[in-house]
């Protein structure tokens, strides 16, 4: 009777097949195929009666809806089935098609739309925890699951690790796997779940927002650490230069006779110390200089810079300084050379010390040399004088490393600071800086200034141009 | 133009006595100029008002009134515009140099300077533009 009223209810639009069994196990082996939509149950058949032949069926095949058909027309059965997951019944004596399409259809319908729901939770990135009025979980999403890293039999029916006080925004530590520490932000509010008051907790890994925000304040106080040093060194500068200046005005003054005439001795010893005075304002210079670089308080400020006008202008205020010398300068410049990117008073002032100690050490020469490479114009400068030792070469732009003084020198001595100094602003620069022995005799040194990016762009253009057809 | 054989008045405000003695003593001896001194910012004013210098000679750290605002005054008051100034700290720095040319600052001699680089810095022509080559025939 049932498969007739079938065949009428599927008059209509909607096209079905159907497959009539008597028995629950055939019915069972065939849903183990998985190609049905729909089950129409009834609940008493000859091999299972009552709401076992349901439970069955459900426990089969969990995802296909089921419409009872009872015996009778007994609400309360009904009613239970429903809550024992069918999508709809029908009392026997009151089917006919109508009916029963409808309630395929209703029950197709609830099916998609509860699966649709579930989905929405299951799927979302937040945890999602139900937690019943005595603190047993009752469900939990993908994502709780992965937080909790336990699976679903163990996290269900267990008792909820954390109190869900609605309302409030608590955080916690969860370890899903050994050496992995979450931590999590939970939010509850009060569901009605299955007809009861639940707690529903809301789980949110805010781990790597934490963490952005651990190395946010970790960077400001290293800022403010780095203030402070600044402020410091910039203290202990102005407290060394005005005693300082104040001993060099009246040395000065002395030495040059301004202040009466001077015997030869006194002459001597205001000499000397006027020395050692230029020299401790040099060696307070490069220090608080390189302290700056190292702490990388030194404001650089790197523009596209002509480096053979640099080269030339650095060069030539050497040559004039060291005027009375009977030392050669020359140049190997190229006709031109394309724009570095580089802060100008910082590189004149490697060029400055590279020069001041290649004109300490050389014999007769000094040879400032430029050289345009593919990405950075390479300049050097060679000396004469009796090159670097070989032991030296290790820690030779470390602090306070000087070499063996040249004999007969203009008694003008180093802070051992200078070389230190080039390397940090080199490097700060975005160059290399290095040093080698001249072939033949004297010392070497080389240091690399990047291009600017006009000029390594235009340099690009210069080779597909001429690269072309 | 100004006759360049005649000596030009200096002034020296500086409060470390210490230095500002010696800078006079040294200014004076060179022949071209005639310096004096005042020791703190509120005196530098009142005898730059009084006599204005055709340079002065500014240390920026000065009591009563600090050397920013005494450079400022000088420019503001029209019978000081023209006075050159040079200011002198022990405070190094880049901002330090750009805020000197930004208030027209002549030039900035960092503690401890050369006399030298005191004397030329001196001897150039005062604030008020003049022509390149009038500053390269300076001695």
């Amino acid at each position: 009777m049932i498969s007739c009223f079938i065949d009428k209810a599927c008059g209509g639009s909607l096209k079905y097949v159907v497959e009539h069994v008597s028995r629950l196990a055939e019915g069972l082996s065939l849903l183990e195929r998985g190609e049905h939509d729909i089950v129409l149950l009834d609940l008493h058949l000859p091999d299972s009666r009552g709401m076992e032949t349901l439970d069955k069926v459900r426990a089969k095949s969990p995802g296909i809806p089921v419409v009872v058909l009872t015996n009778d027309d007994q609400e309360e059965v009904g009613l239970d089935t429903i809550a024992r997951g069918a999508q709809d019944f029908i009392g026997k004596g009151r089917i006919d098609p109508i009916r029963l399409r409808r309630a395929i259809s209703f029950a197709l319908e609830r099916e998609r739309l509860s699966r649709q729901m579930e989905s929405v939770v299951e799927g979302s990135p937040d945890g999602m925890i139900v937690v019943d009025p005595g603190g047993v979980v009752r469900y939990a999403n993908q994502a709780a699951l992965a937080l909790l890293g336990r699976p679903r039999e163990q996290v269900l029916g267990s008792a909820f690790a954390f109190e869900a006080a609605p309302g409030k925004t608590t955080s916690h530590a969860l370890s899903p796997a050994p050496g992995r520490e979450l931590c999590v932000e939970m939010r509850v509010s009060e569901i009605d779940w299955k007809g009861a008051p639940a707690r529903l907790a809301a789980l949110r890994d805010v781990t790597e927002t934490r963490k952005v925000e651990e190395l946010r304040a970790e960077v400001r106080e290293r800022l403010r650490v780095d203030q402070l040093k600044d402020q410091l060194l910039n203290t202990v500068a102005h407290e060394l230069r005005s005693p300082l200046s104040v001993v060099k005005a009246i040395v000065a003054t002395m030495h040059d006779g301004l202040s009466g005439p001077l015997n030869d001795d006194q002459a001597q010893f205001t000499a000397t110390a006027m020395k050692h005075i230029n020299r401790l304002t040099r060696l307070l210079n490069n220090f608080l200089d390189l302290a700056r670089l190292e702490s990388r308080s030194a404001r650089v400020s790197r523009r596209p810079v002509d480096a053979l006008g640099l080269i030339r202008e650095v060069s030539e205020g050497i040559r004039l300084a060291n005027r009375g010398r009977p030392i050669v300068f020359l140049y190997d410049l190229p006709a031109s050379a394309p724009l570095v990117q580089v802060d100008a008073d910082m590189i004149a002032q490697v060029l400055g010390n590279l020069l001041d100690n290649a004109m300490r050490y050389a014999r007769a020469r000094v040879l400032v040399r430029a050289a345009c490479a593919e990405d950075a114009v390479e300049v050097s400068v060679v000396d004469d004088g009796p090159g670097i030792p070989p032991d030296k070469f290790a820690d030779l732009f470390n602090k306070f490393v000087q070499l063996d003084r040249p004999r007969g020198g203009s008694g003008y001595k180093g802070t051992g600071l200078g070389l230190a100094i080039s390397r940090e602003i080199v490097t700060l620069n975005g160059g290399r800086i290095s040093a080698e022995n001249a072939s033949g005799r004297g010392a070497c040194f080389r240091f690399t200034l990047p291009l600017a990016a006009a000029a390594r762009l235009q340099e690009v253009a210069h080779a597909k141009s001429n690269g072309g057809p | 133009m100004r006759n360049r054989t005649a000596v030009r008045k200096i002034l020296v405000v500086e409060d470390e006595r210490d230095l500002a003695d010696p800078l006079v003593l040294r200014l004076n001896a060179d022949g071209r100029f005639a310096a004096e001194a005042a020791y703190d910012g509120r005196e530098g004013l009142r005898r730059a008002l009084a006599t204005p210098p055709d340079a002065a000679l500014i240390d920026l750290d000065l009591p009563e009134l600090d050397g920013w605002s005494l450079c400022r005054r000088l420019y503001e008051n029209p019978h000081t515009r023209g006075t050159r100034v040079v200011v002198m700290t022990a405070w190094a720095g880049r901002d330090l140099l750009r805020r000197a040319l930004a208030e027209g600052v002549a030039k900035i001699l960092l503690k401890p300077f050369e006399e030298q680089e005191m004397l030329d810095a001196l001897a150039g022509e005062p604030a008020a533009a003049e022509p390149a080559s009038a500053r390269r025939e300076e001695p």
